[in-house]
C-alpha cells in the first residue's frame, strides 16, 4: 500500500518531535501495540529500546506478540503478549478497562508492524473506536491515524525517535 | 422430496387418436432414496435455517471490522463515504458494509467452486456416463459427509451430484441477490449468509472432487499414493514441455491421454502450476508440479514451456503477454477465461496445430478438453527445436549487474511491493557486482510482478531476483500426489483420541502462497506439529509449499511423514476442491465414532465439530476469493481459521474474548446445567502477524471443552511448551485451560500451580458440552 488514502479523512502528520511529545504527554492512558519489527537494530540503538524508553516516560503500556516480548517486559512490567489485531478489537469496545484493569486507554500508539496490517488496525479503530487518539511512530505515512510521522528514511527516523526521547525525558 | 425433471403444457395436440386439448404432462423425479438413516431436521437448509446457529456463533465471536476502504461505490448515489459512524444513502453503516464485502467476496469463491463442480461434473456425464457409481475407495462408507449433512442425499451415482449442485445454485442467487443496494441493512445477519455461502462452497468442492475422484482412477484415500515430481528442477529440458495452469484438470487429462493414446507418454514433460498440477498428477504421476501459482511467471519467463493451457482461476490474466515474449503458444480452455482469442473449438487439429506453429496465431480459444490435448502435443512437439534459444536462463548473471546501475533509487519497487522487499538496495549492490541480497528476496517474492509495473528504469525485477541466483533450477522435491478423503477406517481408529485430547488436534495448511515472510515459515509450523504427532493436512498450494523445503538428509516432509490420517502423519488431500475432505473428516467424527446423525444434521454436528474436534485451519498465504469462502465453511462447522498477516486485508476478524466470561458457557448435555467452559477455540478467525505466534495460537485453538483430563494435559503441555520455546516464559493465560488439577501437565506442574495462585483460580467441572438446549438429555 502507499498511504493509499482509503476515505475522506486523514492523518495530521508530525513534523516535529515536539510535537509528537506534546501528544504523548496529554495522552491520558497510552498502549503501545508494538509489531515484530520492533527487534529492528537501528544505526545507534534498536527500535526497542526507543519505544522502551518513550513507554516508561509517559508509563504507558506495551502489547505485543513479537518474539522480544519477555526482553520488552524485562524492562517494563506493564506489557502484554497480545496479537495487535486483538488489541485493537478490545480497545473498540468502549467497557475494555484495559490491560490492567484500570480504565479505558485514551491513545494508541502503533509501531512496528507490517505496513499494511497496521494500515488496517488503524482503520479499524478509526471507524469503531473514535474514542481513542491513534498515532503512528513508524517511518511511512499511514493515513489512517490521528496523527502520523511522514515517510522519512532510516536515519532521519532514529534522530526523530532520539529526539522524542529526549523532549519526554525534559 | 422429489423434484421435477420434465413438465410440458399443450394448449392442442394432434395425434393418431384425436385432438388433445389442455394436456399437462409431469415426470418426476424421486430425489431421496429411502436408507437406514432417517432425515435429520434441516434438508437442504434456505438461509433462514441455521441463521439460529450462525447468531450462536457470532454472539460469541464478534467480527471486529478493519475497512480496507471506507467508501461505497456500489451504485449511483454514491460514492458513499460511511467513515466515522456515516451511513450511505442506503442507509448502510460501516460494519454492515464490510459485512457485504466479506459476502461478496465470498458469493464469488462459492459460485467458482461450484462453477467448476458443474463444469467437471456434465464433462464426467459426458465421458462416463450419467449411472457411473461414486466410488472413493475401499475403507470409504460415507462417500459424501457434506452432501449427506447439508442436503441429505445419499449420492449414488454422478446424476444424484447433479441435484446437490442445483441447490447449491438456488441458494447462491439469494445469497448475491442479499448484496444488492437496498437489502440486507444488518451486519450480523450478513456474516449469517457469510457462513451460508461457506458451507455451500464446501458442498460444491466436495461434488466436484468426488466426482473426479470416482471416475478418473485418482488415488482413492490412499495413505500411500505415490510421491510425485515437484520443482522446476525435475523438468526434462531436453523434452518438448507443456504448462498446464488452473484449477480444472479436463484439459491436462486431454493432454495425458493423447500422450498415452499416441505412445509419448514420457516423450513430452507435462508440467503444472497450483490446483491442475495436483490434479493432473492424481490423474497420471507422471505429470510435474512446478510450484504454487505464485511460480508461473517465473516459470514461462524460463523460457521451457513451449506450450501453454490455461484453464480456470488465479491465473495471471496477462499470462498470454508473458508466452509472447518467449514465443511459447497459448491455449485458453475456459469459458470464464477467453483472453479474446479465436474460439478454434471447431475446427481442424492439423490447421490449429499449423496456424500456431507458424506463427499466424500465438494464442487459440479450444473449449474441446479432447482436442486441446491432441493440439498441445502436436504444437510442443513442432515448437520444441525452434524455440531452444529461448530455454537459455533469461537474464545472465553480467545482464543483471548491468541491469541493477540503471536503477535510478525512485524507490517505486520498494512501495510497491505487497512485502516491502528491500529491492532498492538489492539494486545498489547488485549494481557493484554483489548478486547476494538480490537472490535473498526470491523466499519472500510471492510472485506478482507489481514492481516491473512501476519500475521507472524498466528493469525486469522479477527475472532479476529469480535468475540471481540458481535456487529456481534446483528446486527439485517430492510431493505425495493428493489421495482425497478420509477412510471411514482411519477415522474410527483415531476419533477418540483426537475428541478426549490424547491426540492434541489436527491442523490443516491450505490455500494460497501469498506469504509475507516465504513459503519456510509454512514447512516450519508444519514440521513442529507433525514431530508433535498432530494430524497435518494439506491442501492446494500450501501443500506444494509444504513438499518445498528439505531437511538436513535431503528428505522432504512427505518422504518423512506418512500419508495416513494418523498422529505424525502429513497428508496431502490435494487441489483446492478437496479441502472438502477436510471438513470431511470433522463431520465423520462426529458421525463414525460419536454416533451422531450425520443426514441433514448440520446444526448438530457443528456443534459437536466445535467443542469436541481440536481442529484448526492455517491458510498462511490465503488470497483469493476462494479461499475466503473456504474459510467461512470451516467456521460454521466450528472449525478456526488462522492466516497470516496479509489476512488481515480480509478486513474482518472473529476474535472470541476470553476476559468476557459470559461467552465461554456451554449446556452440560447430562444435566442441563450451563457450566464456565474457558475459552476454547478463544477465536474463529485470527490473523498472526508472525510464525511463532501463529503456532502457540494453533496450540491454543485446538482446545476443546470436551477433552478429558489427559487429554487437556497433552494440549496445554504442548502449548506451553511452545510457547517457552518462542517467548522464553509460561503463558499468561494457562489458569483459563485448567478446568481441575489433573489438566496439569505433570512435568510443568510447579510452576502452572504457581501462576494458578496467583490468578485466583477455582476448579470447573468438565462438561458434555453444547450449545444446542435441545440436545441437553437430562434437565435438573
Amino acid at each position: 500500500m502507499k498511504a493509499e488514502v482509503p476515505g475522506t479523512r486523514r492523518a495530521t502528520i508530525i513534523e516535529k518531535p515536539e510535537l509528537a511529545a506534546e501528544l504523548l504527554k496529554q495522552g491520558g492512558r497510552i498502549l503501545m501495540v508494538c509489531g515484530d519489527g520492533i527487534s529492528t537494530v537501528l544505526s545507534k540503538r534498536s527500535l526497542l529500546d526507543y519505544i522502551v524508553d518513550v513507554a516508561e516516560a509517559v508509563d504507558a503500556h506495551i502489547a505485543t506478540s513479537s518474539t522480544v516480548y519477555v526482553k520488552i517486559k524485562s524492562r517494563l512490567l506493564n506489557t502484554a503478549w497480545i496479537s495487535p489485531v486483538e488489541v485493537a478489537n478490545k480497545a473498540s469496545d468502549p467497557e475494555w478497562m484495559g490491560l490492567d484493569g484500570k480504565g479505558a486507554y485514551k491513545t494508541l500508539v502503533v509501531v512496528g508492524l507490517p505496513y499494511y496490517m497496521a494500515w488496517l488496525i488503524l482503520t479499524g479503530l478509526k471507524n469503531f473506536a473514535q474514542s481513542v487518539k491513534t498515532i503512528s511512530l513508524d517511518r511511512f505515512y499511514q493515513p489512517n491515524a490521528s496523527w502520523s510521522l511522514r515517510n522519512m528514511n532510516i536515519d532521519e527516523w532514529e534522530r526523530f525517535l532520539e529526539d522524542l526521547v529526549n523532549k519526554l525525558k525534559v | 422430496m422429489v423434484k421435477k425433471d420434465l413438465y410440458v403444457r399443450l394448449k392442442e395436440a394432434t395425434t393418431t387418436i384425436g385432438v388433445l386439448r389442455d394436456v399437462e404432462i409431469s415426470i418426476d423425479r424421486i430425489i431421496y432414496e429411502e436408507f437406514e438413516e432417517p432425515m435429520g431436521p434441516t434438508p437442504m437448509p434456505s438461509i433462514r435455517d441455521l441463521r439460529s446457529w450462525d447468531h450462536i456463533l457470532l454472539k460469541r465471536y464478534r467480527p471486529f471490522y478493519m475497512p480496507f476502504c471506507e467508501l461505497c461505490c456500489l451504485c449511483t448515489f454514491g460514492k458513499c463515504d460511511l467513515s466515522m459512524g456515516k451511513r450511505g444513502a442506503c442507509g448502510l453503516d460501516m460494519a454492515a458494509q464490510q459485512s457485504r464485502i466479506v459476502l461478496l467476496a465470498c458469493c464469488i469463491g462459492a459460485s467458482t467452486h461450484t462453477s467448476h463442480a458443474k463444469h467437471l461434473v456434465e464433462y464426467l456425464i459426458e465421458r462416463y456416463g450419467r449411472d457411473s457409481p461414486i466410488d472413493l475407495g475401499e475403507g470409504v462408507g460415507v462417500e459424501a459427509p457434506i452432501t449427506r449433512l447439508v442436503t441429505g442425499i445419499r449420492p449414488r451415482t454422478l446424476r444424484d451430484l447433479e441435484d446437490v449442485l442445483s441447490y447449491v445454485d438456488n441458494q447462491l442467487i439469494h445469497l448475491l441477490a442479499s448484496t444488492h443496494t437496498g437489502q440486507e441493512g444488518n451486519a450480523l445477519d450478513f456474516e449469517s449468509k457469510v457462513l451460508h455461502t461457506g458451507m455451500l462452497d464446501h458442498l460444491a468442492m466436495e461434488v466436484a472432487d468426488i466426482a473426479q475422484i470416482s471416475v478418473m482412477g485418482f488415488p482413492k484415500s490412499d495413505p500411500d499414493a505415490p510421491l510425485v515430481d515437484l520443482g522446476f528442477g525435475t523438468v526434462d529440458k531436453s523434452k518438448p514441455v507443456i504448462m498446464v495452469v488452473g484449477h480444472n484438470v479436463p484439459s491436462a487429462a486431454g493432454i495425458i491421454d493423447y500422450l498415452i493414446e499416441s505412445g509419448l507418454l514420457g516423450q513430452v514433460e507435462v508440467t503444472g502450476l497450483c490446483c491442475t498440477a495436483h490434479d493432473a498428477t492424481r490423474y497420471n504421476p507422471r505429470a510435474k508440479i512446478i510450484g504454487p501459482i505464485s511460480w508461473q511467471v517465473r516459470y514461462i519467463r524460463s523460457g521451457l514451456p513451449d506450450v501453454v493451457v490455461v484453464d480456470e482461476q488465479c491465473i495471471k490474466t496477462n499470462l498470454i503477454d508473458e508466452a509472447r515474449k518467449v514465443n511459447a503458444v497459448f491455449i485458453a480452455t475456459s469459458e470464464k477465461n477467453c483472453q479474446g482469442l479465436r474460439d478454434r473449438t471447431e475446427d481442424p487439429v492439423d490447421e490449429i496445430v499449423k496456424d500456431l506453429v507458424e506463427g499466424r496465431e500465438d494464442g487459440v480459444l479450444i473449449f474441446d478438453a479432447e482436442k486441446v490435448g491432441e493440439v498441445a502435443v502436436k504444437a510442443a512437439i513442432a515448437l520444441a527445436p525452434k524455440r531452444k534459444q529461448y530455454k537459455e536462463k533469461p537474464v545472465s548473471r553480467e545482464a543483471i549487474v548491468e541491469y541493477a546501475k540503471r536503477c535510478i533509487k525512485c524507490m517505486e519497487c520498494v512501495r510497491t511491493c505487497p512485502n516491502n522487499l528491500p529491492i532498492m538496495d538489492a539494486m545498489t549492490a547488485a549494481a557493484k557486482g554483489d548478486l547476494s541480497m538480490l537472490s535473498s528476496l526470491y523466499e519472500q517474492c510471492i510472485g506478482c510482478v507489481k514492481c516491473e509495473g512501476v519500475c521507472r528504469a524498466k528493469l525486469p525485477i522479477h527475472s532479476m531476483i529469480v535468475w540471481a541466483d540458481d535456487v529456481f533450477e534446483r528446486e527439485t522435491y517430492k510431493i505425495r500426489s493428493g489421495r482425497g478423503a478420509i477412510k471411514d477406517t482411519e477415522i474410527r481408529a483415531v476419533g477418540g483420541p483426537i475428541v478426549f485430547g490424547e491426540i492434541p488436534g489436527v491442523i490443516a495448511f491450505v490455500g494460497c502462497a501469498n506469504y509475507a515472510y516465504g513459503g519456510r515459515e509454512v514447512y516450519e509450523m508444519a514440521e513442529e506439529f507433525a514431530k508433535r504427532r498432530y494430524i497435518i493436512l494439506a491442501s492446494g498450494c500450501a501443500a506444494m509449499t509444504l513438499g518445498m523445503y528439505k531437511d538436513e538428509e535431503g528428505k522432504t516432509l512427505y518422504e518423512r511423514f506418512p500419508g495416513g490420517f494418523d498422529a505424525g502423519g502429513v497428508v496431502n488431500v490435494g487441489s483446492c476442491i478437496s479441502n472438502a475432505h477436510i471438513a470431511g473428516a470433522a463431520i465423520k467424527i462426529a458421525n463414525i465414532f460419536a454416533r451422531r446423525p450425520l443426514r441433514a444434521n448440520y446444526e448438530e454436528i457443528a456443534d459437536y465439530v466445535l467443542n469436541r474436534v481440536g481442529a484448526v485451519g492455517v491458510a498462511w498465504g490465503a488470497m483469493s476469493q476462494k479461499a475466503a469462502s473456504i474459510a467461512s465453511g470451516f467456521w460454521r462447522l466450528g472449525v478456526p481459521v488462522i492466516v497470516g498477516p496479509h489476512g488481515s486485508k480480509y478486513r474482518r476478524a472473529l476474535l472470541g474474548r476470553a476476559d468476557r466470561e459470559e461467552d465461554w458457557f456451554v449446556y452440560n448435555a447430562r444435566t442441563g446445567e450451563r457450566v464456565y467452559c474457558g475459552p476454547a477455540p478463544e477465536h474463529l478467525f485470527y490473523m498472526a502477524e508472525r510464525k511463532e505466534e501463529a503456532i502457540v495460537m494453533i496450540a491454543k485453538l485446538c482446545m476443546r471443552p470436551n477433552d478429558t483430563t489427559k487429554g487437556r494435559a497433552i494440549k496445554l503441555s504442548h502449548y506451553v511448551d511452545l510457547y517457552k520455546k518462542f517467548y522464553n516464559t509460561l503463558p499468561e493465560d494457562v489458569h483459563l485451560f485448567v478446568r481441575t488439577p489433573a489438566d496439569i501437565p505433570i512435568t510443568m506442574k510447579d510452576e502452572i500451580l504457581a501462576l494458578l495462585k496467583e490468578k485466583g483460580w477455582k476448579e470447573k467441572t468438565i462438561p458434555d458440552p453444547t450449545l444446542l438446549p435441545r440436545l441437553i438429555r437430562r434437565r435438573e
